[in-house]
């Protein structure tokens, strides 16, 4: 069973009463993460991206009062848009899945900390929508870390002086997230 | 990446492609509605169930009742006759419970309609 936060839960509650406040809360936190996991995962189709994601929101309002939360409540939405996806991509008659050969095993992710991974393997659609469930499952902070550090460029002294941290604790900060994320990829590609 | 944390390690450069390929593309806003219609998808699915822990307390009140109309029985008269006289008891008890479920589902199914 999966701890969730204090704050997750208590979305989790008010979800499950049917507040719009809460729904609206999903939506600004996971809406954007959702439609980059339903892109990749249908390996760039934009407006079939757009359909999972809504698909997927309105599966998790019909199903919400049966989430048991053993998974984090991103891990969930994506479980559902992945079914979703499979079962289209089944109906278009393609194959439904998963990773090519190069799919990347717990031995990959060790090896990650260490040497540098083919391009080709860490820009696969596939594995982009593993990272987007891997980072969205993150604690917040981490989560902000890494994507203002790696995706945005940001420096780590401008992230020091952001979070009111020491360079060396924001150094020591983001080798943590970094571990985390890969602790994630892991427990997502046994998923 | 040029500040003073010096050359990019080869996991850093793994951790970097990674990321940054997952916060692409940006996403379209969601339809300003959708909230609330999920919101109210949610409680219609609630107004449909019936309310356990009521149907728990309205059978143990019936039990509770028969006991208590049960020992003002005479000895010896726990026949089917006194069954009879009871059965009417445990069903006007049950009854607004019956009536509770119903009105929850029509009024459950009538906001479905409408969403």
């Amino acid at each position: 069973m999966t701890e969730h936060s204090a704050d997750e839960s208590e979305l989790i509650a008010a979800l499950r009463r049917g507040e719009t406040g809460a729904w609206a809360e999903l939506c600004d936190r996971y809406g954007g993460a959702l439609y980059r996991y339903a892109f990749h995962r249908t390996g760039g189709e934009a407006a079939w991206a757009e359909d999972i994601r809504q698909e997927t929101l309105l599966a998790a309002a019909d199903a919400i009062r049966s989430f048991r939360g053993d998974a984090p409540l991103f891990g969930w939405l994506c479980s559902i848009a992945r079914r979703k996806a499979a079962d289209e991509l089944r109906r278009r008659g393609r194959l439904a899945d998963p990773l090519p050969d190069d799919d990347p095993s717990e031995e990959a992710w060790e090896r990650m900390e260490r040497d540098p991974l083919p391009e080709a393997l860490l820009e696969s659609v596939e594995l982009r929508a593993m990272v987007v469930r891997a980072l969205w499952s993150l604690p917040a902070e981490y989560r902000r870390l890494l994507t203002e550090r790696y995706a945005d460029g940001v420096d780590v002294d401008t992230l020091a002086r952001r979070t009111g941290r020491s360079y060396k604790a924001t150094e020591s900060m983001l080798s943590r997230a970094r571990a985390a994320l890969r602790g994630k990829l892991n427990e997502v590609d046994h998923d | 990446m040029t500040d003073r944390s010096g050359p990019e390690s080869a996991e850093e450069r793994n951790v970097r492609i990674l990321v940054a390929g997952a916060c692409r593309p940006d996403p379209p806003p969601l339809p300003s509605g959708l909230p609330g219609r999920l919101a109210a998808r949610v409680r219609v699915r609630t107004a449909g169930r019936v309310d356990l822990p009521l149907a728990a307390a309205a059978c143990s009140a019936a039990g509770l009742l028969f006991l208590a109309l049960s020992s003002f029985l005479p000895a010896g008269r726990t026949d089917l006759r006194a069954w009879i006289l009871l059965l009417p008891a445990v069903n006007l008890l049950l009854a607004p419970l019956a009536a509770y479920v119903v009105v929850r589902n029509v009024k459950g199914g009538l906001t479905h309609a409408k969403t």
